[in-house]
């Protein structure tokens, strides 16, 4: 595991987006990372995004997914290749910038919501980026508003079901208000109807975006590109109907 | 194992309170200053959750039809290391204090120190490293692990008996008591040292790395900063001693005096009971004296069997007010909350 | 039997969103007095059963006035008997001198000495749990941060009350999927324990590094940002200092020692 000690948390010092809130390009290029005990996760990935594209990332467990995403936002650092985000780099001097920049929605909720109760768990972020007490509380709640979720705020994250546990997730990181969005295996822990919510907040969402998921459907239904990996490598990339129909997906 | 509130002194309870709190202060420190201290906080937190759900699970004990379960002190400073290790299980123990009753609030300092700090920052540094050094294996853990959890259970219920001796709250004799909690506890950490042991070797097994780092702080990549000044080191260490030995003695000079309060208001007002008060203090304590049962005072037998009646009867009295009083303010609301819904509707 | 347990967790955390006069007294009045009201139960006379009598009247009122379900509380409060019961039956076997008589039966200070034990325990017992019924758990957190308490310690008590429901959840998973394989139903072979709490460690580690993942996408960087306190209002500060005067008092001339 790594991390960005060298870094100051921003908590001291508030910078400003340079460039807005519109979505942002993405382009990965040569990326290998590699585990500890040396084999690789990811062998020599490139791929490029135009700002506002929808792309799924399809691929079995252990393709190399979550080691890409995790690549993104720079928890694991490359062993070869570079990302940009936007105009920068991801790299150990940039890690706040572009951590602002991209939201990272994890795959099981459970894992992002630290919190005893559901208001400070989103307000994590926007108080770690510096912002004042009243800042915090106005971007926390705009947010629980614009997902139909103000009545969670006071809540614990204990006693909430999959589906309210998702939205609140989704809520944690789009109150940062990212470029690029990534999710991870965003249905998994979902029935049909908290599945259905899912989608509508989906559609509603103007940012770059990739879904991570083994599930066809869903990437037929809210992308419009699919990237298939296998083995830590892409196998296949183009418009999604194409893609499916070739994996015997569709 | 968990010591109680009705057990202790407030004398011994502060005390112990004081010995703990400079112990979970320096581990805050020397977490903070670690530099992998960051990422450790989310890992301490979900083991510590982990000790927490172990120890609910009950594993039966073969040939003797009964059931045990592990407290985790050395389990967690194995995992984790010293420092965070005992932060750890001091959050556990608050919670459980808190939500389960576990020991009570006043003897939450006691707690933390027989279970958290005697074996994070005793044993696992004295015993545990030792044993594994200079790198874990299988045998070395099996020993390391039944030797520290018998010797901090040993440890932790000599605690116990001290602090509740030292409270003068039961009359058990104090060579007794220890005589009746030292052979159980041993029995006990036979059990959670194997159990701890088939653990931890389970985890070295599988990830050797998250041992070794706990014990020796093998830090990957980053060992090339070494910022830190050896003389911060000395002065936290010193003072780390210094508030354990002054937690500790202050417990002990509490113990000749079973009584906290009674003793500071001893030396506030110069005798015990209050006496010099004068005027109304006087007649109250004079009242005092006749009547109470406490010991120190005499009861001639028989004489004294109208006043405890009394002292009986008032008793009953209060116990009844107090749960007639709860119960109106019960029925009360709930008939209001009745006179509220049917309002709305 | 476990998912039992996660539930008797955070039932006491229903109840602290409930909204009576105790409930809105601020985290540090409720945590000042209860302490208070523990060093005052504790500190009588080890034979004074009446002294601590009044004391009753506290639980009874916050427990009434702040609804707490005395029936769930009274439930919990069996588990923390068995140790205070046993060195107070000690007591009652060892210290067989009489204190009075009573309708012709000998008293003994033993016998004093159990009946204050057991008093005491609940007393103690129900306070802290009056506490926990009726304070939000984030609120005691917060004052305990506000109170210079290490800020890692706080956080962590707070991520492990967090993802104590989760593990819970999981060891439950894994009890359940290994007693429907295994003849006996009655706990889990010591023998298997080590593989089974073994597993739980290495899934605990993977989740402890997915959670820091989750928080330095956030922005963490190992200092926790501050947060909003409120301070106590002047009803705070007299509620404190009317229920200690009264504990002390109280402390000071035992009502019933002196009928």
């Amino acid at each position: 595991m790594h991390d960005d000690r060298d870094e100051k948390p921003a908590g001291a010092h508030r910078h400003r987006h340079p460039h807005g809130h519109g979505p942002a390009p993405l382009r990965v290029s040569g990326l290998t990372v590699r585990y500890s005990d040396g084999t690789a996760a990811l062998r020599d990935v490139s791929i490029d995004i135009k700002a506002g594209e929808k792309v799924a990332l399809i691929g079995a467990n252990g393709a190399g997914k979550t080691s890409l995403f995790l690549s993104l936002v720079g928890i694991l650092r490359p062993d070869a290749g570079t990302i940009i985000v936007g105009d920068v780099p991801v790299d150990k001097d940039h890690l706040l910038t572009v951590r602002r920049k991209i939201g990272l929605v994890f795959q099981n909720p459970d894992d992002q919501l630290f919190m005893p109760r559901i208001y400070d768990d989103i307000a994590f972020g926007p108080r770690n980026f510096g912002h004042t007490e009243a800042e915090v509380r106005e971007k926390v709640e705009a947010v629980l508003e614009a997902l139909g979720a103000a009545h969670l705020a006071t809540r614990s994250s204990l006693k909430l079901s999959g589906g309210e546990k998702r939205v609140c997730a989704i809520a944690s990181v789009l109150v940062m208000q990212p470029r690029l969005l990534l999710f991870d295996e965003p249905t998994a822990f979902l029935d049909m109807k908290a599945k259905a919510r899912f989608m509508e907040i989906l559609g509603g969402l103007g940012q770059t975006r990739i879904i991570a998921t083994h599930d066809p459907a869903l990437a037929a239904a809210v992308s419009d590109r699919v990237i298939v990996l296998e083995g830590g490598s892409v196998t296949d990339d183009g418009p999604a109907a194409e893609v499916l129909a070739r994996q015997k997906f569709a | 194992m968990h010591m109680a509130d009705a057990l202790l002194s407030p004398g011994v309870g502060g005390g112990m309170y004081a010995a703990s709190v400079a112990a979970i202060a320096i581990s805050a420190a020397k977490i903070k200053k670690d530099d992998l201290g960051e990422s450790k906080v989310p890992l301490m937190a979900v083991s510590g959750a982990m000790d927490f759900a172990a120890q609910m699970i009950n594993f039966t004990i073969p040939a003797t039809g009964s059931s045990g379960h592990i407290g985790g002190g050395i389990l967690l400073a194995a995992l984790l290391g010293p420092f965070a290790g005992l932060l750890a299980l001091a959050a556990v123990l608050v919670i459980q204090c808190l939500f389960f009753a576990d020991g009570g609030l006043l003897a939450l300092g006691c707690n933390i120190f027989n279970m958290g700090v005697i074996p994070c920052l005793f044993i696992y540094p004295l015993a545990f490293r030792r044993v594994l050094s200079p790198s874990p294996n299988a045998k070395r853990i099996w020993a390391g692990s039944v030797v520290c959890v018998v010797a901090s259970l040993q440890l932790g219920a000599f605690g116990v008996v001290a602090e509740t001796a030292a409270s003068g709250v039961t009359e058990l004799p104090f060579s007794a008591f220890i005589l009746l909690m030292q052979p159980i506890h041993l029995a006990i950490g036979v059990v959670e040292g194997l159990v701890t042991a088939a653990i931890l070797n389970f985890v070295y097994a599988a990830r050797p790395e998250i041992l070794t780092s706990a014990a020796f702080g093998t830090r990957p990549q980053s060992a090339a900063k070494t910022r830190k000044p050896a003389s911060m080191k000395k002065v936290i260490l010193a003072f780390a001693c210094v508030a354990i030995v002054a937690g500790a003695a202050l417990s002990l000079l509490a113990s000749p005096y079973p009584d906290g309060l009674e003793w500071s208001m001893e030396k506030v007002a110069g005798t015990a009971g209050l006496e010099a008060g004068g005027g109304v203090f006087e007649s109250f304590a004079a009242a005092q004296e006749r009547l109470s049962f406490m010991p120190g005072y005499d009861f001639a037998a028989g004489a004294g069997t109208g006043a405890p009646v009394a002292g009986i009867i008032g008793a009953a009295a209060v116990f009844a007010a107090a749960g007639a009083a709860g119960l109106v303010i019960r029925v009360c609301k709930k008939k209001r909350r009745a006179a509220g819904a049917a309002k709305d509707a | 039997m476990l998912s039992n347990r996660i539930h008797e967790l955070y039932v006491l955390e229903g109840l602290a969103d409930n909204d009576t006069a105790i409930h809105k007294l601020h985290p540090r009045a409720k945590l000042v007095v209860t302490f208070a009201y523990i060093v005052a139960v504790v500190s009588f006379n080890r034979y004074d059963v009446l002294g601590d009598v009044p004391f009753f009247l506290y639980t009874a009122l916050v427990c009434g006035i702040g609804e707490a379900p005395l029936r769930t509380l009274h439930k919990r409060f069996l588990i923390a008997l068995p140790f205070c019961a046993f060195a107070g039956l000690t007591n009652l076997l060892l210290d067989r001198q009489v204190a009075f008589a009573l309708g012709g039966a000998a008293v003994t200070f033993g016998l004093l000495s159990l009946l204050a034990i057991l008093l005491r325990t609940y007393l103690c017992v129900m306070a802290v749990f009056a506490l926990i019924a009726t304070t939000p758990f984030q609120g005691l957190t917060r004052e305990l941060r506000h109170l210079r308490m290490p800020q890692i310690f706080i956080t962590l008590i707070e991520m492990i009350y967090r993802y104590i429901g989760v593990l819970i959840d999981e060891a439950g998973c894994m009890s359940t999927a290994y007693k429907l394989r295994s003849v006996k139903t009655k706990g889990i072979a010591m023998k298997d324990m080590g593989s089974f709490v073994g597993q739980l460690t290495i899934r605990s580690f993977d989740r402890g590094e997915r959670v820091y993942a989750a928080m330095a996408c956030r922005g963490y960087g190992g200092e926790f940002p501050e947060m909003e306190y409120a301070g106590p209002k002047p009803g705070d500060i007299l509620f404190i200092f009317l229920l200690c005067a009264a504990f002390a008092a109280l402390r000071v001339f035992p009502v019933l020692d002196m009928i």
